[in-house]
């Protein structure tokens, strides 16, 4: 090509970066990547550059064109044809059916197609929310505000066109009534639009999703056309007004013929887990694009007259917000269930008391107004782990378990990991071990377990990791803890590092297998890390689960700037652990508090025996780490909220509406102004009996003009703005303004500058509502 | 001349915006499928070119109708390049005659780059305060480039269809504007 030769060089960097080399080329930069630290620096920052430019750019005004406008072109295309003109009964304007109407065609499409998916898969796909994937996709990086502001208006559109519909379009429903919210139960009158724009409709899962579909689709969309177009006119006829919720008749075949349905299964990567109701939001983000989700409902309100005690295990994960900020960078909003606001509230750094000599982590915990409801409090509990100086860290036997799955060929998945790897090989000495095993068809060792300070053989063998094949998860998790026992150091960390996009497919693909394999694995007292990489077709629930079952910890890298942070900065923390099976237990006193929530670590509840048990499996905490937790309390006396039903007259049930509570008898005096006590139970990191702390007391603030701290209203900032991405029902009164005020305030010193850029996230999202609010 | 690119983008562009060789019926519902999706992106670039949100609009209602009247059989490819090549050369038209016109008007418009509504002066407060100002500093070419290549998500070869630069030229602008960027970025970083 006719580039400049002093040029060129760079000029590459660029282009591999933004993904507009061959697979020649591109080894031939990463070749040049691994051999240069510089060069490696100058991709991160190209990266987060990049990144930053798609946000800003993202968020750019896009005015659209003027009514007349629109008028004049429809005048020209004559559109409105007989069918989509006719008097369809909306409560709305003139001018606004018709945009309506337009969007019908086209958006009841796209919904349909998601439908047609759920269609095919939802039978076995309903009872799990993790599956096997039986094809190994690339990703698609489609983004822009754009795939955003269809999606909403998608989904708002499909809201009305189910309004309109009425009750003959709840014929096709697949008999999961159970949560087929009002619009997603109408498959059917959606899908016999579909037909009108096969093309745009491609197009638009796939520039609002993030996997890609096959061209054979939309030969299946064709076949789908067919079928449908008989009962179009019908179909389309107005219908009265009714309630979105209509009669739910028996499920009726779908019309998908067979051929299709099978081509839709062959092309499932949507797998549908059943959303909560109030986050609809979630719900077509999920469907369009590969990355899977564990619904999470909400932590409900508990009274400790009837639960008194609310056990958690610790997570020290911070991939949710790596994830999210991911969402947002690229001009997305995040689906719910990526919104895990624990991870979100840990990614950040608090200044919490070291602990005490000898003990592995401090405990403190408090409770202030709450800032997003009035007369509630927030107490949070903090954890802080105690540090290692980097120098004095432990020896240290890593095994790194690397997907080179054809998958992970995308630039941000294993040349990322292949950079990171050098990132941290390069802290490694003689005292250290590492190894290299890989899994894609045929499971193999890479690098045998060599020392530290053969950096030479480290980086060869690094640098020769190549990307290709299927992936047989399974073998290589064996082959790794094997590599970790042979040369298990009993005064170090022993560690198997998976790094993945999670798409197991090959071998044992059956989760709950390999959550046993892990499980079996972990009691050899290796630790699993486990990051995910890349973004499309991330198996978030799926790592989640094995790192937790692995005695490890979850992250998410999604470019340099995070995986210097994760690999680099806090090397330590990541690697050594301090405490496993992290245990806290709340006991609420019911003089004091009406009732009590917990804010995340939905799939972190314990029961309330499970405390005492040690055999059962809790989160570790690494060196340096902090944990927060929040708890929203409603203080006694402003609970129960609302009146509740009178008392039955006939039947002698338990009061709906929890009784007063008298003192118990029992009480001790000192402790009825207890609002909480706190308890923990941790083991070391070798033991296998557990040791439980000092129960740490927090009194009833009521009264007593307590403020905030900066770090409490930090965490509570951060909170609030994870439960308005989830939609929460419990975000109370604050707009995202407030949110992002309170946290300006709490910023701090933010010497590592996450908190800034937590601020511009927040920025980011208000762009993205307001654009999908269009 | 084009390499098989590896970018999934870009494999969406290929496959996903084709034209539809189908009934005029079909193109019909096709054609507003695509209005709904572009005419946002197309009036936002069209108004970087012109300065002025009025005219851009009508830049953009003249290139749809452009798409509508076209001969169907001459559209093959992908309809995003389509569109915004031919919006451009529209909008590069109309600023060509505004400036022999009158310059003091020109001037006018350059200075308020969107007669925008409130709301929208707003959003431009927000986000000029970083990287956007410092785009401004680039050339002009290498303002649109980054726009195509990163607002929508076009690829090089994409980029060089629109603009009709060559594949490398496209390469050596992103590459240049980038660089120029972190080096703009940098020297504000030093003066905190």
């Amino acid at each position: 090509m006719s580039v400049p030769e002093a040029d060129f060089q760079e000029d590459r960097l660029t282009a591999y970066a933004l993904g507009e080399l061959s697979a020649e080329e591109r080894a031939d930069v990463e070749r040049q990547l691994a051999g240069s630290a510089e060069l490696r620096q100058e991709l991160m920052e190209l990266q987060s550059l990049v990144a930053d430019l798609r946000t800003e750019l993202a968020a750019e005004a896009m005015p659209r064109l003027t009514e007349v406008q629109h008028r004049r072109i429809q005048t020209e295309v004559g559109v409105l044809t007989t069918v989509i003109s006719e008097p369809v009964p909306l409560k709305t304007q003139n001018s606004t059916r018709r945009r309506s109407i337009r969007h019908w065609a086209i958006l009841s499409a796209e919904v349909a197609c998601g439908f047609a998916f759920v269609g095919a898969v939802i039978s076995f796909a309903w009872r799990g929310p993790l599956l096997s994937e039986p094809m190994a996709l690339d990703t698609v990086s489609a983004k822009s505000a754009l795939g955003v502001s269809e999606n909403r208006r998608a989904k708002d559109f499909a809201i009305e066109a189910s309004r309109v519909a009425g009750p003959r379009a709840a014929n096709a429903n697949f008999g999961t009534d159970d949560y087929t919210s009002t619009f997603m139960s109408r498959p059917a009158d959606l899908l016999v639009e579909a037909e009108v724009v096969p093309a745009d409709n491609m197009k638009r899962m796939k520039s609002s999703g993030e996997s890609f579909l096959n061209a054979d689709v939309s030969d299946t969309w064709h076949e789908l056309n067919v079928e449908s177009k008989l009962s179009k006119l019908s179909q389309l006829k107005p219908e009265p007004m009714d309630s979105p919720d209509g009669p739910s008749r028996k499920p009726k075949p779908h019309q998908v013929t067979e051929t299709a349905r099978l081509d839709l299964a062959r092309e499932q990567r949507f797998r549908y887990i059943p959303p909560e109701k109030e986050s609809r939001s979630s719900e077509l983000a999920d469907l369009q694009s590969g990355e899977t989700y564990q619904a999470a409902p909400e932590n409900l309100f508990l009274t400790p007259a009837e639960q008194p005690l609310s056990t958690f295990s610790i997570d020290v994960d911070t991939a949710s917000y790596a994830n999210l900020r991911r969402f947002l960078t690229q001009g997305q909003l995040p689906p719910a269930n990526a919104v895990r606001i624990e991870e979100m509230i840990n990614a950040f750094t608090y200044d919490y008391p070291r602990p005490k000599e000898g003990e592995p982590f401090s405990v403190t915990a408090d409770a202030a107004p709450c800032l997003w409801q009035r007369g509630h409090y927030l107490a949070r509990i903090a954890l802080q782990a105690r540090t290692f100086d980097k120098s004095k860290r432990p020896p240290t036997n890593l095994v790194f378990l690397l997907d080179v799955s054809g998958s992970m060929q995308a630039a941000n998945k294993l040349p990322l990991v292949k950079q990171a790897m050098t990132m941290l090989a390069e802290e490694l000495n003689e005292r250290d071990r590492i190894a290299i095993v890989t899994y894609a068809g045929d499971a193999g060792v890479k690098l045998a377990s060599t020392p530290g300070h053969d950096q030479t053989r480290i980086m060869q063998a690094i640098e020769a990791l190549q990307a290709g094949g299927s992936t047989n998860g399974a073998a290589g998790i064996n082959l790794a803890y094997e590599e970790a026992i042979r040369h298990f150091n009993g005064e170090g960390e022993n560690r198997v590092i998976l790094c993945t996009d999670g798409d197991f497919n090959v071998g044992i693909s059956d989760d709950d297998q390999l959550v046993k394999l892990i499980t079996e694995q972990a009691k050899t007292k290796v630790f699993l890390s486990v990051f995910g990489f890349g973004m499309g077709n991330l198996k978030d629930a799926k790592l989640e689960k094995l790192a937790d079952k692995g005695n490890g910890h979850y992250g998410y890298i999604d470019d340099m700037r995070e995986a210097r942070r994760v690999f680099n900065e806090e090397l330590v923390g990541t690697l050594y652990t301090v405490a496993k099976d992290v245990k806290i237990q709340v006991e609420f006193n019911p003089l004091t508090v009406g009732a009590y929530r917990l804010i995340g670590y939905e799939n972190r509840a314990l029961a309330a025996r499970d405390f005492n048990d040690d055999t059962k499996d809790a989160g570790e905490i690494g060196a340096g780490h902090t944990v927060t937790a929040l708890y929203e309390i409603v203080p006694r006396g402003q609970w129960p909220k609302t009146p509740g039903v009178d008392p039955l007259k006939y039947t002698a049930t338990k009061d709906p509406v929890p009784a007063p509570v008298a003192p118990p008898n029992n009480i001790a005096p000192e402790a009825a102004d207890d609002l909480f006590t706190v308890k923990l139970r941790y083991k070391l990191p070798t033991a296998d009996t557990s040791v439980k702390t000092v129960d740490y007391v927090v009194d009833d603030i009521a009264g007593k003009n307590v403020v905030p701290s900066t770090d409490a209203k930090w965490a509570a900032a951060v909170a609030a703005f994870g439960m308005h991405l989830r939609q929460s029902q419990f975000k109370g009164t604050w707009t995202l303004d407030d949110i992002y005020e309170a946290a300006l305030s709490a910023k701090g010193a933010d010497t590592n500058r996450r908190r800034q850029e937590f601020l511009d996230l927040i920025q980011s999202t208000k762009r993205l509502s307001s654009i999908s609010r269009e | 001349m084009h390499e098989p690119l590896v970018e999934s983008s870009h494999v969406t562009n290929e496959v996903e915006e084709r034209f539809p060789q189908t009934m005029d019926r079909e193109f019909t519902e096709w054609f507003q499928g695509v209005v709904d999706q572009f005419e946002g992106p197309l009036v936002r670039y069209a108004r970087r070119i012109i300065g002025d949100i009025e005219r851009a609009r009508d830049v953009v209602q003249e290139t749809l109708l452009q798409l509508y009247r076209q001969d169907k059989t001459s559209l093959t490819g992908a309809i995003a390049p389509w569109l915004f090549r031919v919006c451009r050369n529209r909008a590069l038209d109309v600023q060509r005659k505004e400036q022999l016109m009158s310059s003091a008007t020109e001037l006018d418009l350059q200075a308020l780059p969107g007669g925008a509504g409130p709301e929208e002066q707003l959003v431009q407060l927000e986000t000029n305060d970083r990287l956007l100002g410092l785009l401004e500093l680039l050339t002009a070419n290498q303002q649109e480039v980054i726009r195509l290549k990163f607002q929508n998500d076009l690829s090089y070869r994409e980029i060089a269809e629109i603009t009709g630069m060559t594949v490398s030229n496209v390469g050596v602008l992103l590459h240049t504007g980038l660089k120029k960027l972190r080096s703009l970025m940098k020297d504000g970083n030093s003066d905190e």
